[in-house]
């Protein structure tokens, strides 16, 4: 039995890998003369590695930190608590830690059908009560009025959203 | 690179830019959700309706790191992060820590319309933009990088994006597209896991595995392979 995988990023590697394990014949297909995709680690810039596409491990939770641990890679844990200043509206700095609430509110209620991240937070009251990987959520992806609210619920509810996050020193690739 | 997925009942084939042909029972497309969006590889029948309106629906986020390489220290003794709600880059961070470097290396990260708006501008300007909101928040007008760089995934013709983002009404669309296609199609990419791990290496790597999975269990005993039409030949896909 043979598998095409179509793209040798981290998915179609991760694909390709357990195809083998199981005896099965694979041919990978990718566009560029370097596997890894949006994993891209560059030596050049300066002294130590920096990367131009993913850069952290979200959190001991994920499948990716066992993998890392089993490799022998080193990282380096941001706690994303002490360790971060946040700007506040007076343009004070102070750390997660005292700015916001860490512990994420066991109860937030269900989003209603398809409503935007904002409209949600809006009715619900809970624009000063974001903990901070809420605000990150939003960072990383758009404003929230144009951000699915149901989507971004499923992600706080997440076990990975509870933590810091851990940097691979030696680089991601 | 592969332009065209030729399947059915009979398999997949995949014709590559060089003229060639990859012939598989079944395949799994591990593209970026970018490159499928804007079509730059051709499905031969085109995917199901459902599929085109999730990839329609579930929106790609604009992303943009930016790079400076300091000689010497520039966050606070303990501090890796710096989080400028509202500014034109809000997040920052330390990607020196835990290397004993003297100096620093900061990365920005902008998104969505502020990195759309930093985009538009020369990247000299982008990084002096990006370097006075650094110098304003930490109240040091001196703070000068010996180096600087900017890079986005928006123009990379194998990515046209950053990653995947669940904009409104398209908190199902990662579930549909994840789907196989009558057992000979499988789909792979952040963009297909859930929505609590999308966006990310993990869930990337993780619907890599499912969709092996599926696989295995779909193909056990191997059905037997239909005859594959004649009127479709590989002449049709020459390379242009
Ligand atoms: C079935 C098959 C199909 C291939 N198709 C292509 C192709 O379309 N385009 C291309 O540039 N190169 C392809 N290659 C890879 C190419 O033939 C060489 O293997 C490659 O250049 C690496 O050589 P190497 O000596 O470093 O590693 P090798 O010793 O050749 O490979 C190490 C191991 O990885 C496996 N492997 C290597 N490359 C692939 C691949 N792409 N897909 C699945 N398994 C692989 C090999 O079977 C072997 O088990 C293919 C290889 C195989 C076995
Ligand atoms: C700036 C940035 C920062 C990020 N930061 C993080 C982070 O800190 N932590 C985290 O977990 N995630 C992060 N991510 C997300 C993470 O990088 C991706 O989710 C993940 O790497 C995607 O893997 P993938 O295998 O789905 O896709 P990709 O890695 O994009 O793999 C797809 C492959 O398909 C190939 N391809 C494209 N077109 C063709 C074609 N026509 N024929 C053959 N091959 C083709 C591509 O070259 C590529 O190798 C970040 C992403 C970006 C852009």
């Amino acid at each position: 039995m043979k598998t095409l995988v179509i793209g040798a990023g981290i998915a179609g590697l991760a694909a390709a890998q357990d195809l083998r394990k199981a005896k099965q014949e694979v041919v990978v297909l990718e566009a560029r003369n370097r596997v890894g995709g949006r994993i891209h680690t560059d030596r050049s810039f300066a002294p130590i590695p920096i990367e131009l596409g993913a850069e952290f491990i979200h959190s001991s939770q994920v499948p990716t930190y066992p993998l890392a641990q089993q490799f022998g890679l080193r990282t380096l844990y941001y706690s994303q608590q002490e360790d971060t200043l946040v700007r506040l509206s007076d343009g004070s700095l102070k750390s997660v830690a005292q700015g916001y609430s860490h512990t994420r509110r066991a109860d937030w209620p269900p989003a209603l059908g398809e409503e935007s991240l904002a409209h949600y937070l809006e009715r619900h009251q809970l624009w000063d009560k974001m903990p901070f990987k809420l605000q990150e959520y939003i960072s990383d992806f758009d404003d929230p009025r144009y951000l699915s609210a149901q989507a971004a619920l499923e992600y706080l509810l997440d076990p990975s959203a509870e933590e810091g996050d851990y940097r691979i020193l030696d680089g991601y690739d | 690179m592969v332009e065209t997925l030729e399947w059915g009942p009979w398999g997949v084939w995949a014709h590559t830019a060089d003229g060639r042909v990859y012939r598989g029972e079944q395949a799994i497309v591990a593209l970026p959700l970018g490159v499928l969006r804007a079509g730059q590889v051709r499905f031969v029948p085109e995917l199901p309706p459902a599929k085109q309106t999730a990839l329609e629906q579930l929106g790609l986020t604009d992303a943009l790191k930016l790079f400076f390489y300091f000689e010497q220290p520039v966050l606070p003794p303990g501090i890796a992060e710096l989080y400028l709600p509202g500014a034109r880059l809000e997040e920052w961070w330390s990607s020196a820590q835990g290397h004993g470097l003297r100096g620093e290396v900061l990365t920005a990260l902008a998104t969505g319309e502020k990195a759309r708006t930093l985009l538009a501008l020369p990247e000299a300007q982008a990084l002096q933009t990006a370097l006075e909101t650094l110098r304003q928040a930490l109240g040091r007008p001196d703070l000068t990088p010996c180096k600087a760089r900017l890079v986005h995934w928006r123009d990379d013709p194998y990515t046209l994006g950053a990653y995947s983002k669940a904009s409104v009404g398209a908190a199902r669309a990662r579930s549909l597209l994840a789907h196989p296609v009558q057992g000979r199609l499988f789909f792979a990419g952040e963009h297909t896991a859930p929505n609590a791990w999308a966006a990310t290496v993990h869930g990337a790597y993780a619907s890599g595995r499912r969709a092996a999975q599926e696989v295995l269990q779909l193909r056990g005993p191997m059905p037997p392979i239909r005859q594959r039409p004649q009127t479709l030949g590989p002449a049709a896909f020459a390379p242009r």
